[in-house]
């Protein structure tokens, strides 16, 4: 029997079109509900929820990306790191201590979980150079302060910390670490001249440029798990009261 | 034939699968909900290393030789000076010079780029002929040495003195 290419019936249709009001129903939902709990003995003020974030260095804000109230991402800051780390008319030195204190503030309106990306590399003659170990830039990281290094997500050159209490709007994280070094075996790395009575060395690594790079990411707290889990792949667990996260 | 044997049109399994992703769509909506945001900020610091030149400068008077050191070139550095004479010397050292016990005297203080160290007086007794009461000619040897700054692991500054630039005055 040959088949008959017969249109939809008119029950199928209906059917499909009851579908579809009931998936949009279940959008408006939350809407109408709200609505029935407006009063007028009650004035209520709005306010939008905008995520923001920046990356603090020994108090100062040096990088901000804020979702503002017109719907526009504000984006300020030098982005620079260590820019005001050696004095004018000093030299960068070698094993010295330099204050490099690194945290994160919310810059924003809602409480978010945050983590932050470290970087360290060498560069030399403008090309990096993966011969000189990233273990020789010692940014001295803190502990026992909140933050915790993600060790699986973690290499000599890469460091993945995440904070594990929730922040809140306006509040900042305890620092990252303290001091940026040099390893002072780096100055021993030297070849030795002569010239006449005077003898002198000539340092294997001048001109090296060691690089510190950082990013913070942050994620909204509400539903928190599946959020983190969407934005940056990780798997985390989230308190009931969404104010802690751990690493599983 | 069975109505149940039917199979099912090309227009029913269209408009089942547009069901279908209708719903799918709902879920993708709320993971693209979630607010995210992020900062970004990188720096660098060039390695400029290399040794100074440091010269000394000695005034001979009668109470002895005055020596003060004088970094000429472009790196801190830690300087400290030997004394060789043919009679005893009597050093009388000035702010932050230290008999280092081994020959030396050491300043203990960072010598920066282009600064000079306190006074070292260096007194020797001179030899005298006695018949004739003539001080013969006689040499002190001042020899100094300059180290390049390094930092221990508490952040101290100190010297390596096995990484030395040695000039020689007489």
């Amino acid at each position: 029997m040959k088949k008959i290419n017969q249109p939809v019936s008119i029950k199928a249709a209906l059917l499909l079109i009851l579908a579809a009001i009931l998936l949009l129903a279940s959008t408006v939902g939350s809407t109408r509900a709200a609505l029935t709990y407006y009063s007028e003995s009650y004035s209520a003020q709005l306010n939008m929820s905008n995520i923001g974030v920046s990356l603090v260095e020994n108090g100062e804000i040096v990088s901000s990306r804020n979702y503002t109230e017109d719907g526009v991402w504000d984006e300020t800051g030098t982005k620079e790191l260590l820019s005001k780390m050696v004095k004018e008319n000093e030299k960068f030195q070698i094993g010295k201590k330099y204050e490099e204190r690194i945290s994160v503030r919310n810059t924003g309106s809602i409480a978010a979980f945050v983590r932050v990306t470290l970087t360290k590399s060498w560069t030399n003659d403008e090309m990096k150079d993966i011969t000189m170990s990233p273990d020789l830039i010692l940014l001295n990281l803190l502990s026992q302060n909140g933050w915790v290094v993600d060790t699986d997500a973690s290499t000599k050159e890469r460091t993945v910390l995440y904070y594990t209490n929730a922040l809140e709007a306006g509040s900042e994280t305890p620092p990252i670490s303290d001091t940026f070094q040099i390893d002072p075996e780096v100055a021993k790395k030297w070849k030795k001249a002569e010239n006449g009575n005077t003898i002198s060395y000539v340092y294997e690594y001048n001109g090296y440029v060691c690089k510190l790079e950082a990013e913070v990411d942050a994620v909204q707290t509400h539903n928190g798990g599946e959020a983190i889990k969407s934005a940056w792949g990780v798997d985390v667990t989230v308190s009931d009261d969404e104010s802690s996260m751990s690493l599983r | 034939m069975n109505r149940r044997d039917k199979k099912p049109g090309k227009r029913f399994i269209l408009l089942t699968a547009a069901a279908l992703v209708m719903i799918l769509s709902l879920s993708v909506g709320s993971a693209l909900a979630y607010f995210t945001t992020y900062a970004t900020a990188a720096g660098d610091a060039v390695l400029e290393l290399g040794f100074t030149e440091t010269i000394p400068n000695e005034v001979v008077e009668r109470d002895g030789k005055h020596i003060t050191i004088e970094n000429i070139g472009d790196y801190a550095c830690f300087v400290r000076v030997q004394v060789f004479a043919e009679n005893d010397v009597i050093y009388h050292p000035a702010a932050n010079w230290r008999d280092g016990k081994d020959g030396f005297w050491y300043y203990d203080l960072v010598l920066p780029a282009g600064e000079m160290t306190s006074e070292l007086l260096a007194e020797v007794e001179y030899p005298v002929n006695t018949e004739e009461e003539i001080v013969p000619d006689f040499d002190v040897v001042v020899v100094q040495e300059c180290s390049p700054v390094f930092y221990d692991t508490a952040g101290n500054p100190i010297a390596d003195w096995n990484q030395t630039v040695i000039n020689e005055g007489a």
